[in-house]
């Protein structure tokens, strides 16, 4: 946070009251100086005239200026600083208080800003003053003022939380975009779709998002809607894409901004959802990652993976692939490529120890599922077959896990497998079509398949929020 | 009896005396105590004229 100086009025107990202490106390001694001096010229004129009585009266005069004068110039400094002095610590306590007692209530409520646009995560935004414009870049109750700073135009800002600061506009300290309130006000989840290029991140945050929306949300008794009104409109135009048969256009962006989802509940904290997408090149090389911040604060990670980027499924495929190729859009990046960077990343850039854990929950979604025969290999018919020929008590998560996991090993993606149960310490596999079908001439919408369980999935391991209680449910 | 006169006369003129000093003493320490208010109201005025001119709360500048 910058330490430029505050474009706002500093307690008079804190800044000003200390010249104005000095210049008081050098006033008064030249005032005490020349009164005593002036009683001793007019004792010297009189003592001159022969007036001796006269200027006994005004040495004497002059005499108790100097001696008793001195005496109250000191008591009343000695006043005076005192005065400041206790307004100063009373000021200091107040204000130090209410800082105190507005982080607790922020941390316990787990408020923070973080801005979608360079990801950097603040305690607190910059605030701009609504009459002059001026930039307040630490609005907190500090020697400015305990609940409200004054702007250096004279208008008066709130200082605090408790007193509706959000209410001013804001802006981020690093990048300086605009700031909704609830991007400091509310409780976040932050999860980045990472994976290669044309695995379907786009096409599977949009088909969750919209789920999410239309389903989940209503069931969790949350009012879904978008945060900026540009997001609201690019989604829309996305869906009506999709429902025409047109998968998303690729992501160029390998820094994108968060696509924000506002949920609300009549009762408790709003929730702002952070989604990312970054184009798959990014995942090329890790200083493709290394801008990506949010890296730091994740809830979770959706790691899509591409089948046909495995060389042993283009292998097993190679007589049917050509003919859905161009529809199908292999990714070309290895997927163990793609995890060792997002690894490196957070190795080289945001802390994580070489041999230390991933402890965030990790979703590996292998995508494209509709096509060929994956669905009946890997997907819910395949868990629902082995759940009824298992003879103990199979539990469905366990059963998907088992065979997503043995299929990527059978398709010598051994080494991914332990790579991913050695750095991440909550891992499930899930599998799903983000469109539902290959994307063809027809028109006819898409319809994505198990889009929504890894993305709930990851939101429920960070708040009982999102989880479906018996009595919403029912209800 | 002449003894006894002058004993009296040394006696009235001892009382005397310190009737004189201490009206010079009370006369003196009146004087000290209208020096002290004196010297102590011309500090008081200059240090709340000094105050006067000098204390002023910062200003918003527009």
């Amino acid at each position: 946070m910058s330490t430029a100086s505050e474009p706002a009025i500093k307690s008079y107990f804190f800044g000003k009251g200390y010249t104005d202490l000095g210049a008081t106390i050098a006033d008064s001694w030249r005032r005490n100086l020349a009164s005593a001096g002036e009683h001793f010229s007019k004792a010297s004129r009189h003592f001159g005239a022969d007036e001796k009585s006269q200027a006994l009266i005004y040495g004497t005069a002059a005499i108790s200026v100097v001696l008793f004068g001195t005496a109250v110039f000191l008591l009343a400094s000695a006043v005076h600083v005192v005065v400041l002095l206790t307004f100063f610590l009373l000021i200091y306590v107040g204000f130090t208080v209410v800082y105190l007692a507005e982080r607790g209530y922020l941390g316990c409520r787990r408020f923070f800003a973080v801005c979608p646009e360079c990801h950097s995560k603040n305690p607190l935004p910059e605030y701009y003053c609504p009459q002059c414009g001026e930039i307040h870049r630490r609005l907190i109750p500090s020697s400015y003022g305990i609940l409200f700073h004054v702007c250096r135009c004279g208008t008066k800002l709130p200082a605090t939380f408790f007193m509706k600061r959000g209410e001013l506009t804001s802006r981020c300290p690093d990048c300086e975009q605009v700031l909704d309130r609830l991007h400091l006000e509310s409780r976040k989840a932050f999860v980045p779709i990472v994976g290669g290029p044309a695995v379907g991140k786009s096409a599977y945050l949009f088909a969750a998002v919209q789920q999410l929306i239309d389903q989940q949300a209503p069931r969790l008794g949350f009012m879904p809607s978008f945060l900026e009104a540009g997001t609201a409109s690019e989604f829309e135009r996305v869906q009506q894409g999709l429902a025409q048969g047109r998968p998303p256009a690729k992501t160029l962006a390998t820094l994108p901004r968060a696509l924000n989802l506002k949920l609300e509940r009549s009762n408790g904290s709003p929730w702002l959802l952070y989604f990312y997408d970054p184009a798959g090149e990014a995942f090329a090389e890790t200083e493709g990652l290394l801008l990506h911040k949010y890296q730091e604060y994740l809830s979770g990670i959706i790691f899509l993976i591409d089948p046909f980027s495995i060389p042993a499924v283009v292998a097993e495929y190679r007589d049917r692939l050509p003919a859905v190729e161009s529809a199908l859009a292999p990714s070309r990046l290895p997927i163990e490529d793609a995890l060792s960077r997002i690894l490196i990343s957070l190795e080289q850039h945001f802390g994580l120890a070489k041999t230390a854990c991933v402890k965030v929950p990790t979703a590996i979604v292998v995508n494209k599922l509709d096509a060929f025969d994956l669905e009946q290999r890997i997907g819910e018919p395949a868990v629902s077959a082995r759940i009824k020929s298992s003879t103990g008590s199979a539990n469905e998560v366990q059963v998907r896990d088992q065979l997503v996991r043995q299929q990527l090993i059978a398709w010598d993606q051994g080494d991914f497998v332990q790579q991913l149960e050695n750095r991440f310490t909550r891992v499930r596999y899930f599998t799903c079509s983000s469109l539902g079908r290959m994307p063809d001439k027809s028109g006819r919408s898409f319809s994505p398949l198990r889009v929504l369980e890894p993305l709930m999935w990851i939101l429920e391991s960070g708040s009982s929020a999102f989880v479906v209680s018996q009595a919403r449910a029912a209800a | 009896m002449a003894d006894s006169d002058e004993l009296a006369g040394c006696i009235g003129g001892l009382f005397m005396a310190m009737l004189v000093v201490t009206a010079v003493i009370a006369a003196v320490m009146v004087l000290m105590s209208l020096g002290t208010l004196f010297g102590a109201g011309t500090a008081l005025k200059n240090y709340y004229l000094a105050f006067a001119n000098n204390v002023k709360p910062e200003r918003a500048t527009a």
